[in-house]
């Protein structure tokens, strides 16, 4: 029964193939078949309206010492805690 | 017009999601949840509570991808949209259904503008697409941090499915990352380590914050690849979107592929030695320093402000 096996990224170091291999491997046949051949319909399904960006974050602040950032931090806290 | 949500559940528990997937499909007409799971009693009360639901569907059996698009695919044929969040159950399930229905999923849904216009992040979220779905049927995943949780106090009627879930899969064994820490793709507030931890046992320190905080905890590539952090604590392109109202990255650079996770943060924090470093000039606020002698004087100072969730 054939299978398909998905890997998390780390699960091995890949094999990175070597020059000559590269070169041996261009070499190789490679056969070009029409999509419809499989009977397949390959029209994408989805129209795309448009592409932006995505908000820009304004730029912030440093804060000189861990006491000013406890303070930021508590503050946030409170107004999550408040909504 | 009616819509079916796959409800996320762990360990017997409804994961925070559904109450934001709810949410966000809620415009498009009734919503009813299929729970599929070995004891879906419980998880059922849990989702019948949730505001916006019409009635609750509950199949005995472990969801493992096969056996849920098999019930799905039957299922479908009463609904306008078939919809599961964008975790790693949707991620399975959602393909394969689409895939039997001749259907192109649209997936990573961060806003719905109408009834066939959704928005989504494409190439890691340095842009957004808003497509128009003209099919007969909709199949979508959505992205639960970009949507409120839906509030509670319903109380849904509970049906159950008699078609058994079969799968030809067997679970075997899960292993797990023991933590007590809030779920981070939906978490409030996130601390982030990265790299510049140097050590598992040093990354406790992003923990104990973490702690005092209430927050879930997150890590980069760099330190999960280290062996500093587990697996399930990556943010980023390759790990967990989150959106949490605030992140508190420690030790991180701000790679492309970590800011992918993070765009949906309300409020960044950065702690760095170095000013030049991305996240430092992206953060709301920054300290620079290292982060060996702020994460300390930080927590004491939390303490003696008495701050604590
Ligand atoms: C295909 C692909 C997918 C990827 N997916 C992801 C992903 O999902 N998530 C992810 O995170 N990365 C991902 N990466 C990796 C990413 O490119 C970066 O390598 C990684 O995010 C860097 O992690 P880091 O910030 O911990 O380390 P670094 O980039 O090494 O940054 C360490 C930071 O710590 C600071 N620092 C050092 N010492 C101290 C100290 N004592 N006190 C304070 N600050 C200090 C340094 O100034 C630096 O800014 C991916 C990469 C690829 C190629």
């Amino acid at each position: 029964m054939p299978a398909i096996v998905t890997a998390d990224l780390r699960l091995n170091t890949p094999r990175n193939a070597a020059l000559p291999m590269v070169m041996k491997a261009r070499s190789k046949p490679l056969t070009v078949r029409p999509a419809a051949e499989f009977g397949v319909d390959l029209a994408p399904r989805l129209v795309i309206e448009k592409i932006s960006p995505p908000a820009e974050r304004v730029a912030g602040k440093t804060v000189g010492s861990t006491s000013e950032l406890a303070a930021y931090i508590a503050a946030e806290i409170s107004q999550m805690e408040a909504l | 017009m009616s819509t079916l949500v796959i409800a996320d559940h762990d360990l017997g528990v409804l994961s925070p999601a559904t109450a934001r997937v709810v949410h966000a499909v809620a415009e498009l007409g009734p919503v009813e949840v299929l729970v599929i799971a070995d004891d879906a009693a419980a998880i059922a009360q849990s989702v019948a509570a949730i505001a916006g639901v019409t009635k609750v569907l509950t199949a005995s059996g472990n969801s493992v991808a096969d056996s849920a698009e098999a019930l799905l695919s039957t299922l479908a044929v009463r609904y306008h949209y078939v919809v599961a969040s964008a975790g790693s159950v949707g991620k399975d399930v959602m393909p394969r259904l689409s895939a039997k229905l001749d259907l192109m999923p649209v997936t990573d849904v961060i806003e719905i503008l109408g009834p066939n216009r959704f928005v989504r992040p494409i190439y890691a979220g340095n842009a957004l697409q808003t497509v128009t779905d003209n099919q007969p049927k909709h199949i979508l995943t959505i992205r639960a941090s970009a949507f409120r949780p839906a509030a509670g106090g319903n109380n849904a009627p509970i049906e159950t499915i008699d078609t058994p879930v079969i799968s030809t899969a067997k679970l075997i064994a899960q292993h797990r990352t023991e933590s007590d820490t809030p779920d981070l793709a939906t978490a409030q507030i996130v601390v982030g380590g990265g790299v510049a931890l140097g050590s598992a046992e040093n990354f406790k320190l992003i923990e104990q914050l973490a702690k005092k905080l209430g927050a879930a905890i997150g890590a980069t590539r760099a330190a999960v690849d280290a062996g500093y952090a587990p697996n399930d604590w990556q943010v980023g392109q390759t790990g967990k979107i989150i959106a949490p109202d605030l992140y508190i990255a420690i030790g991180i650079s701000g790679a492309l592929q970590h800011l992918a996770g993070i765009q949906g943060a309300k409020k960044i924090i950065a702690i760095n030695s170095d000013p030049e470093a991305a996240l430092v000039k992206l953060a709301d606020v920054a300290l620079i320093g290292d982060l060996f002698e702020i994460i300390p004087q930080l927590i004491a100072e939390l303490e003696k402000a008495s701050v604590h969730r």
